[in-house]
């Protein structure tokens, strides 16, 4: 077998340019790179129609009474209080309040989920790309925790005639199990993820999802 | 007609350098599939998704190193492929 030159191999990874290889390799290397230009790197696009139907439902809920009454909820604003109370009130109320504290600090509070940020009330939301490499598949889906393993909420879009399947999900910060769906039957685990059992003899990937990212 | 259209049938050449890349993604595609699953996994990593080697390194387990020496043999091999389809 006729092997590459290294300094060949390295023009390929990136590490040199065909200007950085002698006289001798260059015909080497330009049959090297006609190679890789085989490649199908044809970007995935999500449809200019999914922009409009995203607004829609946005402008359709800041127009809901729903949505006023939530924002007049979430407003801040000044109050004042007056009361008349008598001085032993005041003394009797503060002692219950001490009691209370008391009896709740002697409880066991549950620690809060390192890496998990609330805020606002609502979990943050990230984007996390998912990418199989099935090649002949006709419909590749991703199913999970995040879509209640319905496998026809999230398809991925084939990158040209590559065999790469993408999709970018936004998953709320948490830890998720999935597995991509192949040909609506085949359940495919996520080569590039740990996996854990599922207690009914089938594997699933997992993804971390912190505020910084995804964690696999 | 629209203007694409009208200008693709102009203009042979172009048409005819269409179907040549599509018939070399297609034999290149044939030569993947002939690659060991971690050369595959490597190559479509750093060359279809445009990963460097160090993230494919934190998805994969894998040090740099290794990946790199998968990836020099996953050349070799597709040189050998591509030339047994021609």
């Amino acid at each position: 077998m006729k092997t590459f030159d290294l300094r060949v191999k390295q023009l390929l990874d990136g590490d040199l340019s065909l200007a950085d290889l002698p006289p001798e390799l260059r015909a080497e290397g330009e049959e090297a790179l006609r190679l890789l230009a085989a490649v199908d790197r044809t970007p995935v696009t999500l449809s200019p129609a999914l922009d409009a139907r995203v607004m829609a439902v946005v402008r359709r809920h800041a127009k809901s009474p729903a949505g006023r009454a939530w924002r007049w909820l979430n407003t801040p604003r000044d109050v004042e209080l007056r009361l008349r109370v008598r001085p032993w009130a005041v003394w009797a109320g503060a002692l219950a309040a001490a009691a209370a504290l008391a009896l709740l600090l002697g409880r066991a509070v549950p620690a809060p989920v390192p890496g998990v940020q609330a805020r606002g009330g609502t979990r943050d939301s990230v984007f996390v790309r998912f990418v199989l490499y099935a090649p002949g598949a006709r419909r590749v889906a991703v199913a999970g925790t995040f879509n209640q393993w319905d496998r026809g909420a999230a398809l991925l879009a084939p990158a040209g005639t590559s065999g790469v399947w993408t999709t970018t999900l936004a998953l709320p910060v948490g830890q998720h199990q999935y597995a991509f769906v192949v040909d609506g039957a085949r359940w495919v685990v996520d080569p590039s993820a740990p996996a854990v059992d599922d207690g009914f003899g089938r594997r699933n990937s997992v993804v971390a999802v912190t505020a910084e990212g995804a964690h696999l | 007609m629209p203007e694409d259209a009208a200008e693709a049938l102009a203009s042979p050449e172009r048409s005819d350098g269409a179907m040549e890349r599509r018939e070399q993604a297609r034999e290149l595609e044939l030569a993947l599939g002939q690659l060991t699953p971690e050369q595959r996994e490597a190559f479509v990593l750093k060359h279809v998704a445009g990963m460097p080697y160090e993230e494919i390194a934190q998805r994969t387990g894998a040090t740099v190193a290794s990946l790199k020496m998968r990836m020099h043999r996953a050349y070799d091999r597709l040189r050998e492929l591509m030339k047994e389809y021609r």
